[in-house]
């Protein structure tokens, strides 16, 4: 079993620290829509934080804060005690690279013109450590080690997905976030993706934040978890203890509405 | 009885000189007021046995074998005479519910085209029926959301709207391809429940096509299991999902958080 679960072990100093974070988007006809409000989230080092919540709840948004790439309307977000910026036109400050981003989108976020080996390249020079090379990624990933000549074009979702797991890591992250980064994948490959990602950003010393509507999966790799609705956070807790005994209404909501497989034909919720 | 008898269902694909078998002996039936979960990964070809009894298998391929629909063969049947059963006798739900529809069209005037189309029924009666089935599916306020458009919609909504137009011309048949893989998990117990419903007051013959075995576990009554083009288990729901007899459908059901499969 890979979830141990102990909440007490949050050190003093968490890795990365979001106190009553909110964002606002400007709306069409004049106004504001504020898509995140009032989040305050720690987390701290080699732990795995799922969010979870329903589509417009807000993950993504948070997940782009975290990341530098929307504005906070309020609050402050700490990274490793450097304060995050959101990135301009200029280089991402080095101290921020040690956070890494894996998209939704496997088909969307690999260059489509450049060599599978060239794209991790480019990652690989940002890590100062020199953990990985090429091939050492590949083989993490479960990849044929051929795969660094082809372009991205002859892979499928889920080997795309797991090149671009590889490219996240070649950095030498200290936080993984991964926005969705399985929902575009089968079923099957799902939780053997999500362990994936969580195993080796735990082994590389790293912390992870998993944003996901599936909570069967986060259940499964998860530490903690926190639950997300209309821009707030409306609990967090330990992975048992969402899971087990969830304190919020929506929680409740969220874990009923999960279809068992048991071949009852129970419709769920 | 059957609806849809389908046999030794074989689909080809020509892309330059290279043939690909898409499908391969592929049999199952389709039973009314039954749903019919096909389930496999990606490429294994359960998307190809939907479009095949539509009649929409892309272009350049060769599909041999037999699709009995109520005693019409639907394998070599002239285009014409398919767009004649399309919309009328079959109807589809697609996966994605925001790529479905037109977005410049109201809901009232696409989900009433192929009524008016296959029944010749006045614009005016076209509109009356479509506020009632949107009353079926239960699409909050049918009177006014017959003159809205697509954006005005959340996902969940818009897929009860693509069940209701699939419905409008009383099919005998209804493919669901995914329909709930695009929509949260909350919003999705309610569209199997809508899904269940239809079946269910309609005598429909559903074929679900889905990944997700969570989602077979609470509708499907039978389950195909495919691989690679190829059926490898067919069964009832319950024995199928807690003692599956072949490997694959094992590790697929094994692959899952939560799974409870017997140990054998």
């Amino acid at each position: 079993m890979t979830t141990t679960k102990d909440d007490t072990r949050t050190p003093a100093q968490p890795l990365l620290e979001l106190d009553n974070v909110a964002c606002e988007y400007k709306l069409d006809g004049g106004g504001r829509f504020r898509a995140v409000s009032d989040v305050s989230l720690q987390l701290g080092r080699s732990e795995v934080l799922g969010l979870v919540g329903e589509s417009g709840c807000g993950k993504s948004t948070l997940a782009k804060l975290i990341c530098g790439l929307e504005k906070p309307a309020a609050g402050r977000i700490t990274f490793d005690s450097h304060p995050v910026k959101p990135l301009g036109l200029g280089r991402r400050p080095n101290h921020l690279l040690g956070i890494q981003m894996v998209f939704q989108n496997p088909y969307a976020s690999l260059n489509p013109r450049r060599r599978i080996r060239d794209q991790l390249t480019d990652a690989l020079a940002l890590d100062s450590d020199q953990t990985w090379t090429v091939d050492s990624l590949l083989e993490a990933v479960d990849l044929p080690l051929d795969a660094a000549q082809r372009f991205s074009h002859s892979f499928s979702g889920g080997q795309r997905q797991r090149i671009a797991i590889a490219r996240a890591l070649a950095a030498g992250p200290k936080v993984l976030v991964g926005d969705e980064p399985i929902a575009s994948l089968d079923a099957f490959l799902q939780a053997r993706i999500a362990k994936m990602m969580r195993d080796l950003a735990i082994e590389s010393g790293a912390s992870m934040i998993f944003i996901s509507h599936d909570l069967s999966i986060v259940h499964e790799i998860a530490d903690r978890v926190a639950v997300m609705e209309a821009g707030g956070v409306v609990e967090v807790g330990s992975t048992e203890q969402i899971w087990n005994d969830p304190q919020h209404p929506y929680t409740k909501k969220l874990l009923s509405a999960i279809p068992r497989v048991d071949g009852k034909g129970i419709i769920p919720g | 009885m059957s609806v849809i008898s389908i046999r030794d269902l074989n689909l080809t694909v020509t892309t330059g000189s290279a043939e690909k078998h898409i499908l391969r002996d592929v049999s199952f039936d389709l039973e009314a007021g039954k749903i019919t979960g096909v389930a496999g990964a990606s490429g294994s070809g359960k998307t190809q046995t939907g479009l095949a009894i539509m009649g929409l298998s892309p272009d350049r391929s060769t599909l041999s074998g037999s699709i009995d629909f109520a005693g019409t063969e639907l394998v070599g049947l002239p285009s014409k005479k398919h767009n004649r059963l399309r919309g009328r006798q079959l109807a589809m739900v697609f996966q994605d519910p925001s790529s479905a529809f037109h977005p410049m069209l109201s809901i009232g005037d696409q989900i009433t085209d192929h009524l008016r189309h296959h029944r010749k029924v006045s614009k005016k009666e076209a509109l009356r029926q479509a506020i009632r089935i949107l009353g079926q599916t239960k699409v909050p306020y049918p009177e006014e959301a017959v003159s809205k458009y697509p954006h005005q919609f959340s996902g969940g909504q818009l897929q009860r709207i693509a069940f209701a137009s699939a419905i409008i011309c009383e099919p005998k048949v209804l493919i669901a391809d995914e329909p709930t893989t695009a929509l949260d998990v909350t919003v999705q117990a309610g569209i199997l429940r809508l899904l269940r419903e239809l079946c269910d007051d309609l005598n429909l013959a559903v074929l679900l096509v889905t990944h997700d075995f969570g989602v077979l576990s609470s509708v499907a009554d039978t389950i195909v299991v495919m691989e690679s083009g190829l059926v490898v288990e067919t069964g009832d729901r319950e024995p199928l999902i807690t003692a599956p007899q072949h490997e694959y459908t094992r590790s697929l059901i094994e692959s899952l958080p939560g799974a409870e499969v017997s140990p054998r």
